[in-house]
């Protein structure tokens, strides 16, 4: 009888032994299953950030190529009326586009900020993108330190650029 | 052409076509831009043969990629100077008082 309560607890120590393995290779799994949904979630991220920005630039650009061939026109006084019009309602688009693609690296800084997307990789694909815009001539009104509503590329700036502060 | 190379130009191309869902319309609308590009220096028209190498270029761009040393898509990496370049052409025609 005694030899059965021994193998009864022996079979029972194996079972749990089993078990225990299990639960810690299904946690390893799930951890490496959490660890890729956040990998794929960053690359997701990743991929909005980038196409924010894209479909921005695109639209400067959009508003860029109709204005220039009004002003070649109007250079050579062979603008009509109604293209004068159109030429002044696009200087109004040309500063909502201009400040749409920094509102859009100001939201990609902010993601950079607070962790949301791979730090490394961010810098790596953004740093040149961000001094060129805080070393652009033509957008320092944008960058003021004190008065500038694009925080979050001053941030990212002043982190990658100014590395004694 | 306006503030952009020709290479500039054709990458930006590129990047349009290889992100739109419609790509015969894409391509109709960046044929009817290229129509219309001038040089900015004198405004005067872009000859056939350069509207041509513009299409070349996006060709070759969309064939065989644009790679860096590290052989990464530059398309990737991203590059903001040529808007730039254009914000800055913009800008300073509109503190001339166009």
């Amino acid at each position: 009888m005694e030899k059965y309560a021994i193998l009864i607890s022996g079979l029972s120590l194996i079972v749990s032994v089993i078990s225990l393995i299990f639960s810690i290779l299904s946690k390893r799994k799930a951890s490496a299953l959490a660890r890729e949904n956040t990998k794929l979630a960053n690359g997701m991220l990743e991929l909005e950030v980038r196409s924010s920005i894209s479909d921005s630039t695109f639209r400067v650009n959009e508003v860029a190529m109709k204005m220039n061939s009004l002003i070649a026109k109007r250079k050579a006084n062979e603008i009509s009326e109604v293209e004068s019009i159109e030429l002044e309602a696009l200087k109004n688009n040309w500063r909502s586009a201009v400040q749409g693609m920094l509102n859009a690296y100001d939201e990609a800084c902010t993601k950079y900020i607070d962790g949301k997307v791979d730090k490394e990789r961010f810098k790596k694909n953004y740093h040149v993108e961000i001094r060129n815009l805080l070393e652009s001539a033509a957008l320092k009104e944008f960058f003021d330190p004190h008065t500038s509503r694009y925080k979050a590329i001053l941030k990212v700036y002043n982190e990658w650029e100014n590395l004694e502060q | 052409m306006a503030s952009m190379t020709r290479h500039e130009r054709a990458l930006y191309y590129a990047q349009r076509l290889k992100s739109s869902q419609d790509i015969f319309k894409e391509a109709a609308k960046i044929k009817k831009e290229i129509d219309s590009l001038i040089w900015s220096k004198d405004k005067t028209p872009l000859p056939l043969k350069e509207k041509l190498a513009i299409l070349n270029e996006v060709k070759r761009i969309i064939i065989h990629g644009e790679r860096s040393k590290e052989g990464l898509l530059l398309i990737e990496a991203g590059d903001n100077s040529g808007i730039l370049d254009v914000i800055d052409s913009i800008e300073n025609e509109l503190k001339q008082g166009t």
